[in-house]
């Protein structure tokens, strides 16, 4: 199958999803002096595989990704379609607990919706812990924003097993605790991806995910949203529902925001003293980093 | 002065973001009904890039150990 990258479609929700967190990470990467990053168990958001670190990519980090083999091909296809900067590697791997990569090779091992889906995710921790030299992040589905409950309503109406992780590992107090627990210093926790509508969750609207594919032509066609694209990066909405995200206080942000996570650090510098009570320091101002 | 203006802004955006979302809201349930009536009466259908499928295709291979 030949993609372009102007055809992909995520919809805004999934471009203002994968700019937001992206922001947060590439913030920590630049405030902790990260360069490789790498992405442990890439997973499918807003309808495509294996492209969450696509923006850490387009701002030159030295971006590795590991990904399932169920998602392997495609995920190669989309990469291949994109003009990115920085060094990109894809590998299959099907293990999170457990990879071949060497101890302290990559300066920042982050990933995204996979810690709440392991009962106990000391392991999966431990192994970002291992294979980090500076810092560790998980990002999870967060529990308090309205599109959860109303999803797992869903899957109950519908009889459909549950396949979003366990309750309680979606939490910070969750995250924190299994950070400490596998020896890791807290720095900072939050919620990100805010903008003012519920998160959907993976709820598809007549088998599709990009809600205005049944509209008519002249809507659905201008309506398209990716987040590797400028355009879509500098739209007045995305610059705006950022600049709420970013000035809102940060008991609404975590109560409303789509994620929370967790970052943490091997050591304490002196330089990287934890805030109270763990609050982000700043945002960065442009909706798509540009560091 | 520029510390109480971003705190009074702060609290400016909340009413802002809760207006939006009640006007988000109404277009996904209006975006649902339009899919709705498409696919029951008009019997459109529509083929997404990639396949849907779950979030996380891995395993929690030690989950019966805890």
């Amino acid at each position: 199958m030949q993609i372009n990258i102007e055809e992909i479609n995520e919809g805004i929700g999934g471009t203002y999803e994968r700019i937001a967190y992206s922001n947060i990470i590439k913030r920590l990467a630049q405030e902790h002096s990260c360069r490789t990053i790498l992405e442990l168990g890439a997973t499918f958001i807003a309808g495509l595989p294996g492209f969450n670190s696509c923006l850490l990519a387009q701002d030159g980090f030295d971006v590795t990704v590991t990904v399932h083999s169920r998602d392997f091909s495609e995920t190669i296809q989309i990469w291949k379609k994109t003009n990115f900067q920085g060094k990109s590697e894809i590998i299959e791997w099907n293990d999170n607990l457990k990879t071949n990569f060497s101890d302290n090779q990559f300066d920042l091992v982050w990933n995204h919706l996979a810690f709440e889906h392991y009962k106990n995710p000391l392991p999966l921790v431990r192994e970002m812990k291992r294979i980090s030299k500076k810092m560790v992040v998980n990002l999870t589905l967060s529990p308090w924003n309205i599109g959860f409950p109303l999803h797992w309503f869903t899957h109950k109406l519908q009889g459909k097993h549950w396949d979003h992780g366990y309750f309680k590992n979606t939490l910070i107090s969750t995250m924190e605790e299994t950070h400490r627990e596998a020896g890791l210093k807290i720095f900072e926790s939050g919620g990100c991806d805010a903008p003012p509508w519920m998160d959907t969750v993976d709820a598809k609207m007549g088998d599709t995910m990009t809600y205005f594919d049944y509209t008519p032509n002249f809507v659905k066609e201008k309506w398209i949203w990716n987040s590797a694209l400028p355009a879509c990066q500098n739209h007045w909405m995305v610059k705006l529902f950022w600049d709420w995200e970013k000035n809102m206080p940060e008991w609404f942000r975590r109560l409303t925001a789509h994620h929370l996570y967790t970052a943490s650090l091997k050591k304490l510098s002196d330089n990287s003293q934890p805030q109270f009570p763990r609050e982000p320091k700043s945002f960065p101002d442009n909706p798509a980093g540009n560091f | 002065m520029y510390k109480m203006l971003k705190f009074i802004y702060s609290y400016f955006v909340i009413p802002l973001w809760i207006f939006s979302f009640f006007l988000t809201t109404l277009a996904l349930v209006a975006l649902w009904i339009n899919a709705w009536i498409s696919q029951k009466i008009f019997k459109r259908t529509n083929q997404p890039l990639f396949q849907p499928r779950p979030i996380f295709p891995y395993t929690d291979e030690y989950a019966d150990k805890y």
